[in-house]
């Protein structure tokens, strides 16, 4: 459907595990995608679903513990398992950069922005005057007031939303090409949050970058994400362009998410109360034989218990891992169908 | 405190530790089966005779019998580590829960006066005491007790000050919990671990003080057998007569060396076990 | 809503709240005046009996210290509490004590509200006991009935507090809670922390507790879905007071203080083809310590006149049930 030329990452059969205290906990067990350029990919699901490993398996960000079993991760023609840590660091930063929920955490606290956006740029030959002049542009392009001024302080003079700001205009001065953002909105409040996504949206024409978004928020996704996949203890359960994701979910998981989201008087399209999903996520050391969501699942058979549901292209380009998804039919979801 | 369940996973270290106090309690409550010589004894016969089958670590420039001095001495050492530790615990930990929790004014006149005790030197004050009071164990206990309760007020400070502002101490005031309960249960527990760690280490530094004491003749005194003083009688006799002081430093150095290891093993599980 | 009997539980009365910042030495030497953090300034409040009311704002509006302050984990500096026809500021020990078990709190963080180093079954019967609410006999059946209530097994009260997933916790904290009979609840971003299936069964739990203990919460949070769903009446809070005060729907549907239009327009709505370009509202919260003069909202209020610089507006009803704190609306 789309030719290798159109995807700047293509990760295929992706399989991790974390021991720790002698188990072995399942993170991913086999996680197929491919982001296209110029377009936003979401990962969306709860905690412990392996979205955030997803993300750092790409760049090989990983704890001690953690071993990749299988898989490969394409960036355009390189597999970056396969590439020594030497090369690898010139893709980190450079080819594919990362933001983070936290920068207080995620900046030095002891080096000046301009330090850190000048560290950004040192291999790119620019002399100090013209590389200011590119880290005035792009504070100016992530919409940071007085640049002159502000590229001399420490990340702790900022606030809040600038923080978050400050983050990206450093990434963005490495000149990724795939930016990958880990719940970057996710300890904000509303209306910083609001900036912010709006902030990203444009940031990737303007740069045009391709961004891998992590979140759990399905109004963030909306938001943002021209597709997204639906991620359930380890599996990838369901994918989709996001507006068909949004109106016909296909996979229980996926609708049970959407019900259990509380609604807002505008987006009420049903009158359908709030339902949780009942039960818990299953450990990952003891992940069920047959489909991981059957203990909470209402369609469960017993087919479900003993085999491993396959993704099923139900549609062009709506992917979904259940054996029954023909009984989830119709509009569904959170927004009508019509398209308008 | 620590519940059983997690003692399954006795470490290696704390295990090593356990088994070399309890090989060395042993010696010291019942010091009578191991040997049978009175370890004050002067025998004008057998005068710095070497290890033999008689004497296993030789005799002393009395003809006192090494192993049994060194046995005999096990008892007042471990004594000396475990009380010279327990109420400066005891003491610190008081005053640290008291100044953490309710700082203000409390909090400042105790930290100060735990600065003016941290800026006193410890020998002067032993030898003060000693001064005061007679060269003994008491004199021994007095000083090591006097400088030894500031650590644990301020270790105790430190960790009441992050757990006081946790949830479930929130929780607690909720419940209109008395000051007195919100301290003992809700805050101790979270709190001790550190200081029992460090306790674990201190044990040693005061055995080490306590033998470093009674070589300079200020703490316990002759002929009581005491290791310190044993090694401090021997030094005369180093290059003639050796096995005088090497054996009570073995000693000295392996009871240590088991404190040291339980207060490793216990950080590893206490700190797990911290949220 | 309407058909409940509209009877006050609490009576909050011109409330502050201020935490005094210490003073660097530059400022002692030069006599600047000591600052303080304004947290509560000046909150006057109703809660009626069996209502859920929902406090929102953003984070540093004082929604949390105002929650402290009405259930006496802070002092007040001045105001009045009425509880029940007691004024909490100034009760006698022995009453605050009754008065205490009747107000009951929810924490925020699942992982740090729960004593690590004591089971649960132990706080649980520490509890009951400390507060008389059953014999020492009858403790155990006590607890197996709390637990059976937030939906636990019976094996929870043996476990410690890291056994737990954060959904279970917080069904424990509610336990905590409600072993007392409290009459007054407050749910401190109770769910926030939380996944969304999970977060939707702990909110459905609350719902039952409140109709089967006839509870009043006040529900404090930042997530407007979250409260649209479960409260009757929302509050809306702005650099330590409130601004606005009505009914959810008619916050919701027609809401009054320009803030209020723009936390829920700034809200991500699902439909992907929404997708707008400019933010609702540039800037942050101004600092607690120098509140702006004037309307406390000017500074970033994008229809403000020249006299919202200077004049502090009031708390204007603009109809039943529905008031607001902005110059637009004064009678």
């Amino acid at each position: 459907m789309n030719t290798a030329k159109d995807t700047i990452l293509k990760v295929d059969n992706l399989k991790l595990q974390f021991s720790s205290n002698g188990q072995t906990l399942n993170a991913l067990n086999g996680i197929s995608f491919s982001i296209r350029r110029g377009e936003t990919f979401g990962f969306v699901g709860e905690s412990g679903c392996g979205k955030s490993t997803t993300s750092r398996a790409i760049l090989r960000l990983l704890a001690d513990n953690a071993k990749i079993t299988d898989g490969t991760i394409y960036y355009n023609e390189t597999d970056l398992l396969k590439l020594s840590e030497k090369d690898l660091r010139k893709i980190r930063g450079k080819e594919i950069g990362m933001i983070f929920q936290d920068p207080m955490t995620a900046l030095n606290p002891v080096l000046t922005i301009r330090k850190q956006i000048f560290e950004q740029l040192r291999d790119t030959k620019l002399s100090s005057k013209e590389k200011e002049i590119v880290a005035i542009e792009i504070m100016n392009k992530v919409g940071i007031p007085l640049p002159e001024k502000r590229l001399n302080e420490y990340i702790f003079q900022y606030s809040g939303g600038m923080r978050q700001r400050a983050m990206i205009a450093i990434t963005l001065a490495g000149n990724p090409k795939l930016l990958i953002a880990d719940e970057p909105t996710t300890a904000l409040d509303v209306t910083i949050q609001d900036q912010i996504i709006k902030l990203l949206n444009h940031v990737k024409e303007d740069f045009g970058v391709s961004i891998l978004l992590i979140t759990h928020d399905l109004g963030v996704v909306g938001r943002m994400c021209d597709r997204v996949a639906v991620m359930y203890a380890g599996y990838i359960v369901e994918m989709a362009d996001t507006y068909t994701l949004f109106s016909a979910p296909r996979h229980p998981y996926t609708k049970g998410l959407m019900d259990a989201l509380p609604k807002l008087p505008q987006e009420q399209t049903r009158n359908e109360e709030m339902k949780p999903i009942p039960g818990a996520l299953p450990s990952l050391s003891d992940l069920p034989q047959g489909c991981p969501f059957v203990s909470r699942c209402q369609l469960h058979q017993t087919l479900c218990q003993d085999q491993l549901p396959t993704m099923q292209e139900i549609s062009p380009g709506h992917f979904a891992r259940c054996h029954y998804f023909h009984k989830l039919e119709g509009c569904t979801g959170l927004i009508n169908c019509t398209k308008g | 405190m620590i519940k059983l369940k997690k003692c399954k996973q006795l470490n290696p270290s704390l295990l090593a530790g356990l088994t070399i106090i309890i090989v060395i309690s042993v010696l010291a409550f019942i010091p009578g089966a191991f040997t049978h010589y009175n370890p004050t004894d002067i025998a004008s016969d057998s005068i710095l005779k070497a290890p033999s089958d008689l004497h296993l670590f030789g005799t002393d420039n009395f003809g006192r019998d090494i192993f049994s001095r060194v046995i005999y001495a096990t008892r007042i050492d471990v004594m000396i580590g475990i009380f010279s530790v327990l109420i400066p615990f005891i003491i610190g930990t008081t005053l640290g829960l008291i100044s953490g929790y309710y700082g203000g004014k409390i909090d400042s006149l105790i930290m100060r006066t735990v600065d003016i005790f941290m800026a006193f030197p410890y020998m002067v004050l032993a030898i003060a005491i000693v001064a005061i009071e007679q060269a003994g164990l008491w004199a021994l206990f007095l000083s090591m007790w006097l400088v030894s309760w500031k650590e644990y007020a301020r270790l105790i400070r430190s960790e009441v000050l992050v757990v006081k502002n946790a949830e479930y101490v929130e929780a607690a005031k909720v419940l209109a919990y008395s000051d007195f309960r919100i301290i003992t249960r809700s805050i101790l527990p979270n709190v001790l671990s550190s200081a029992i760690i460090y306790a674990a280490s201190d044990v040693v530094m005061c055995m080490l003080s306590g033998a470093a004491m009674s070589y300079l003749g200020l703490g316990v005194q002759a002929p009581t057998p005491e290791w310190g003083a044993i090694i401090s009688g021997g030094k005369a006799f180093l290059s003639t007569a050796w096995w005088i002081t090497i054996f009570p430093g073995i000693f000295l150095v392996v009871t240590g060396f088991g404190f040291s290891l339980i207060g490793d093993g216990l950080s590893d599980i206490l700190r797990k076990g911290r949220a | 809503m309407s058909d409940k009997a509209q009877n006050i539980l609490i009576k909050i009365q011109n409330l502050h709240k201020s935490f005094p910042l210490s003073r660097s030495l530059t400022d002692f030497v030069l006599r600047r005046p000591s600052k303080a953090v304004k947290a509560v300034d000046g909150i006057s409040l109703d809660i009626f009996e069996n209502e859920t009311l929902a406090l929102v704002g953003e984070s540093g509006c004082g929604k949390s210290s105002f929650a402290r302050t009405i259930i006496n984990l802070y002092k007040p500096d001045s105001g009045d509490i009425i509880f029940k026809g007691n004024n909490l500021a100034s009760l006698d020990k022995a009453n605050l004590k009754t008065a205490k078990r009747e107000c009951q709190m929810i924490f925020q963080d699942p992982y740090s509200s729960l004593n690590p180093r004591m089971s649960i079954g132990d706080m649980l019967h520490e509890e009951l006991l400390y507060h008389h609410i059953c014999s020492k006999k009858e403790a155990q059946t006590k607890i197996n009935e709390l637990l059976d209530m937030v939906n636990l097994n019976k094996d929870t009260a043996e476990r410690f507090p890291s056994e737990f997933s954060g959904g279970q916790r917080q069904r424990i904290g509610i336990a905590r809670a409600l072993a007392v009979n409290p009459k007054f609840l407050i749910a401190d971003e109770a769910v926030s922390a939380l996944d969304i299936s999970i977060q939707a069964q702990i909110l459905h739990l609350l719902q039952s507790l409140q109709r089967s203990h006839g509870l009043t919460i006040l529900f404090i949070s930042h997530d407007l879905r979250v409260v649209h769903y479960i409260a009757d009446r929302v509050a809306v809070m702005y650099l330590g007071k409130i601004i606005e005060l009505g009914t959810t729907d008619q916050v919701y549907t027609s809401p009054l203080h320009p803030y209020t239009k723009i936390l829920l327009d700034s809200l991500p709505s699902v439909d992907p083809r929404k997708k707008s370009s400019v933010p609702a509202i540039e800037g942050n919260l101004p600092s607690p310590i120098d509140i702006p003069p004037g309307c406390r909202f000017s500074t970033r209020c994008p229809n403000a006149k020249p006299h919202c610089f200077n004049d502090e507006p009031g708390f204007y009803k603009v109809n039943d049930d529905h008031s607001c704190a902005c110059h637009e609306y004064i009678a």
